[in-house]
């Protein structure tokens, strides 16, 4: 009886961590969703091909956040975006604007920075 | 195509904005690509549709995510505070309605030959007491959003012009404003302005008359009389909600904020004072002049009213005063720290 108590109480402590953890995680990926986003639109994509392109990259976007991303960066004038029509059906094209471009290059400055000062905070940790 | 079509009428029938023809059409091309891909090169079926709409997920979480800008009458550092007021005044305005329709019933003859139909009526009555008093509150609420609570991007620390030095000084213990208690204040005030302004002739003594026919009523204050000192409370009461509006935004006591607030507590007394010196501003006097019949009938409302209005008078002043040397005691304080 106590036993199972202890093994209940451990489920439930372990369900909790793997909460807050998941939590981290989704903070952590949330972050650089943009960057991951604006990265792959130098060239242009319409919202199903480029979520399949950043899927195959390896980062799977949940398809309900990605698109409204895609207009939120549209409306800071990070991307244009035009309707083309493709195979008998209209698609949004999206891609990286004069003003997407230059911020771009400064998240992506700003990204290796972190990169190599996580990079050196992780290290000393595991040191 | 019935589901896809019924899926995005659902999903743009729930965003508000100009682009919703444009997210509509957009949302179709995306689905359709992923029904593509789903059912690759066979027709899709009703459970294909089906299946790929549950997984893109329910209209109301997708159209959430398109509404970009959360813009909202009660935000969230207002939003408990607003719904307990809405909960107590759900409870408290029913139950205040019922008991003063029960006392008019119990004044009228008329009313009590159709007591069911007054009960009846008790109903439709407080649902409209309702939604003019959650509306107020609302609106209330909805300015003090607007004009008094401070926005997450005046915090913003993108301008880096700020100077750590213009900060202005740690607000002390005395000078803290509870901003809960400043919005009740206002919801106070309003009620007040509300009773004064429309609701005057009936603040009175209600007593039983012992003679059978239920309950009287004369009203305190002479109507003539008071006409004449309503626009000068209302401009003191506007001015103290003009106050609890500045000092929720301002979260501080400032000198500016006590001067002012002395400024109208002596209004007040001033006010206060010209009401009673003034001849007939109680009313009993003036009933009794046009009917001298009524004098044995209304003898026990002029006897409780005797009794408790020169201690009345005295529980009304002395707060008064006493808060006036409290607000000076406070700017004196705040000069002294200076």
């Amino acid at each position: 009886m106590i036993y199972s108590i202890i093994v209940i109480k451990e489920v439930i402590t372990m369900s909790g961590q793997e909460k807050v953890l998941e939590g981290l995680i989704l903070e952590l990926r949330r972050g650089t969703l943009v960057i991951s986003v604006l990265s792959q639109l130098k060239k242009p994509h319409y919202g199903y091909s480029l979520s399949n392109k950043l899927k195959e990259e390896g980062l799977n976007i949940d398809q309900n956040t990605l698109y409204p991303l895609l207009r939120r960066l549209e409306s800071q004038n990070l991307l244009d975006s035009n309707w083309v029509l493709e195979e008998s059906r209209q698609r949004r094209y999206y891609v990286l604007s004069i003003f997407g471009k230059e911020i771009l290059e400064k998240l992506t400055k700003e990204w290796n920075d972190m990169d190599s000062v996580m990079s050196r905070l992780l290290m000393e940790e595991e040191g | 195509m019935n589901l896809l079509d019924r899926y995005i009428s659902a999903v743009g029938s729930k965003i508000w904005g100009k682009n919703r023809k444009d997210i509509e059409s957009e949302l179709r091309s995306i689905l359709l690509d992923a029904l593509d891909e789903k059912t690759e090169s066979r027709e899709a079926t009703e459970e294909d549709v089906a299946e790929l709409l549950r997984d893109f997920g329910h209209p109301s979480e997708v159209a959430g995510r398109y509404n970009l800008d959360k813009k909202y009458i009660i935000g969230p550092e207002l939003y408990d505070l607003y719904m307990l007021i809405i909960k107590i005044v759900c409870i408290a305005v029913p139950i205040g309605l019922t008991i003063g329709i029960l006392v008019d019933i119990m004044q009228s003859q008329q009313l009590i030959d159709n007591l069911f139909w007054e009960i009846f009526l008790i109903v439709p009555k407080c649902f409209s007491a309702l939604v003019s008093a959650v509306g107020l509150i609302t609106i209330i609420f909805g300015l003090i959003e607007k004009t008094a609570v401070i926005k997450q991007e005046d915090l913003s620390l993108t301008n880096k012009d700020w100077d750590p030095r213009k900060l202005p000084e740690a607000v002390r213990e005395h000078d803290e404003v509870k901003r809960y208690s400043k919005i009740i204040g206002i919801l106070w005030i309003v009620l007040v302005l509300i009773i004064l302004n429309f609701f005057s002739d009936k603040i009175g003594v209600y007593y039983g008359s012992g003679t059978g026919r239920g309950w009287s009523f004369v009203p305190i204050f002479s109507q003539g009389v008071l006409s004449k000192f309503v626009p000068l409370w209302s401009i003191s009461l506007v001015m103290k909600l003009v106050l609890n509006m500045v000092l929720i935004k301002e979260g501080r006591w400032k000198k500016k904020t006590r001067i002012y607030n002395i400024l109208i507590l002596i209004a007040d007394v001033i006010i206060f004072a010209m009401l009673i010196s003034t001849p007939d501003f109680i009313n009993i006097n003036t009933v009794f002049l046009k009917n001298p019949s009524l004098e044995q009938e209304l003898l026990p409302a002029i006897n409780i009213f005797e009794k408790f209005f020169k201690l009345g008078l005295i529980f009304i002043f002395i707060p008064m005063f006493v808060e006036i040397g409290k607000e000076i005691a406070a700017l004196i304080k705040h000069w002294r720290a200076d």
